[in-house]
């Protein structure tokens, strides 16, 4: 039963009986309620500390580079931010069996490189994000960014040429680095954080050559295998390091304020 | 009077004004309480998969190659048995298989001699006059693919980019078995089998690999009857890559063993990346386009 039958005193059951329910459905409506109403997570004047591990080069299938990684980000606006990141891989590059079966099998080298560091100043952009639903039972909300900047990273040759006689110090590069990353946010200070990042760089290789003097020379002979100026190969070479990054991001302050109401 | 009135009125909105400025709303978790407690998430949700058959063409690209790097095309088919279950197969066939840096500087560089005789690829019988034959001719392919699988869809939701552009999404976990056709070199070495230095013996071989396979993936909506989708997906097996003699003798059998067998077979995830653009038919209501809506 409708209930202006048992009120039909009721202001809205009066109210009713003047509107024209067809006229009404065919004006215009400016409505208010957008596809994502309310961003889950306000990014703007907070600072993201992002402690990370890179674990997987996407693209070198000689050496693995992995290391721990911290970001530190500033979000000057919600989609912009600017910051630091560095990660420490000494100690820690991995020498694939693939590259001793090769040279065992095929007699032939490939030069080896290891890292030190890298550092990093980035600016971030985030332009998507959104919500996925779990099992149909809970929502969580998640955002895209890609980041761009330049930085410095060190590395030097693991000797394979001539490891007898070439021990190589570490050599400072400039970088430029582009990235991809998805964050999850488990609540709105804490995201799980998954990025690729491409370091681009020039770096410097072993000579495949072997200076043809014996060993006993004076290091500063031309042809002495001692002498550091042939160890290296004569011209530079474009590398790209495609890293898979998997870390935590934490915002600070954890709490914020909504410009305007829900 | 009146002028008091409405000064007394124009303190109060002022006074609201303040209030309302000086208190924005605060970000807090929602604990939800009567009628809408245990409610699900979403409700009149368009239900991109449940009921439907996805057909999707796909191409896919191995990643971290060693001696060759392979593209595939193929299609996906799958039965959504409901919005977060799928079962189907993949399955690809390589289009274009190209040798890596590494591959074509070990043909030019490698020496052919009787130290190289069994794992690199030369022409002649005499191991002081070895001629090169191409290395790439003894790195192993992959032929095709096929996997069925079933396919989990945990996770749907919606995508902004921009603030101006809108999709929905969905985030998937495949697993199956895969069944594998890869041409490898043969065995060689063993008993009534070629020398491995005979430069016959660098021929490849069609064989089969089953071995499991897992994929992960996002697939977007752009609309109720297409989707665009891109997927990474990993299928772990040993293989003989390089062609090479590797193990087989000695301490644990690390060391070669002059002869090409399983033994020199080495483990690779063989992973690749997809992408895929799906289409949608409801097969139980007369292979419509429309997707269906949740409750």
């Amino acid at each position: 039963m409708d209930i202006c039958q048992i009120t039909p005193d009721a202001p809205q059951c009066a109210a009713a009986k003047e509107i024209n329910f067809g006229e009404e459905a065919k004006k215009q409506v400016h409505a208010e309620v957008y596809a994502v109403q309310q961003q889950y997570v306000i990014k703007a004047q907070r600072f993201e500390i992002m402690p990370y591990w890179v674990f997987a080069d996407l693209n070198d299938q000689f050496v693995s580079h992995p290391g721990p990684g911290l970001a530190l980000n500033y979000y000057i606006t919600q989609v912009l931010a600017a910051g630091i990141n560095g990660v420490w891989y000494g100690g820690l590059n991995g020498d694939s069996d693939f590259n001793f079966q090769n040279r065992r099998a095929a007699r032939i080298a490939v030069p080896l490189n290891e890292y030190n560091f890298s550092g990093d100043v980035n600016f971030t952009y985030v332009p998507m994000y959104g919500k996925f639903s779990g099992f149909g039972d809970f929502i969580f909300n998640y955002d895209a960014y890609i980041l761009g900047g330049l930085g410095v990273i060190q590395t030097r040759p693991i000797a394979v040429i001539d490891p007898d006689n070439r021990k190589f110090d570490w050599n400072t590069f400039v970088n430029f680095d582009v990235g991809i990353g998805f964050r999850i946010f488990f609540t709105r200070w804490l995201a799980a954080v998954l990025e690729i990042r491409d370091i681009i760089y020039f770096d410097k290789l072993e000579n495949l050559q072997v200076a043809n003097g014996p060993s006993t020379l004076p290091s500063s002979a031309p042809n002495s295998p001692l002498n550091q100026s042939t160890w290296y190969d004569s011209s530079t070479h474009f590398t790209n390091d495609v890293q898979l990054q998997v870390g935590v991001s934490l915002f600070l302050p954890t709490s914020f304020e909504y410009r305007l109401p829900k | 009077m009146k002028r008091r009135f409405v000064t007394a009125g124009l303190a109060s909105i002022a006074a609201a004004a303040v209030l309302t400025a000086a208190t924005p709303s605060r970000a807090q978790e929602l604990q939800v309480t009567g009628p809408l407690k245990g409610a699900p998430a979403v409700r009149g949700m368009r239900l991109y998969r449940e009921g439907r058959l996805e057909v999707a063409p796909t191409v896919s690209a191995t990643l971290l190659n060693q001696y060759r790097h392979t593209y595939m095309v193929g299609a996906r088919l799958n039965y959504n048995i409901k919005d977060w279950i799928a079962v189907g197969v993949w399955g690809a066939a390589t289009f274009l298989s190209v040798t890596t840096y590494l591959t074509d500087q070990i043909d030019a560089v490698a020496p052919r001699d009787a130290l190289t005789a069994i794992n690199v690829n030369h022409t002649g019988t005499d191991p002081n006059n070895y001629k090169a034959a191409p290395f790439g001719d003894q790195t192993a392919k992959l032929s095709y693919m096929l996997a069925p699988q079933l396919t989990f869809i945990p996770f749907r939701g919606k995508l902004a980019i921009f603030n101006k552009i809108f999709v929905d999404a969905d985030f998937y976990a495949a697993a199956g078995a895969a069944f594998v056709g890869i041409q490898e070199r043969a065995d060689c070495g063993g008993s009534g089998q070629t020398t491995c230095s005979d430069p016959s013996s660098f021929t490849l071989q069609s064989k089969t690999k089953i071995a499991p396979t897992f994929a992960v993936g996002f697939t977007f909506y752009p609309g109720n009857f297409w989707s665009i989708g891109l997927e990474y997906r990993a299928t772990p097996f040993s293989w003989n890559r390089g062609g090479f003699d590797t193990r087989g003798s000695g301490t644990n059998g690390n060391f070669p063993d002059q002869k090409i067998d399983s033994q020199d077979d080495t483990f690779d995830f063989n992973q690749m990346v997809t992408i895929s653009v799906g289409f949608y038919f409801d097969i139980a209501n007369k292979f419509s386009t429309k997707p269906r809506i949740s409750e």
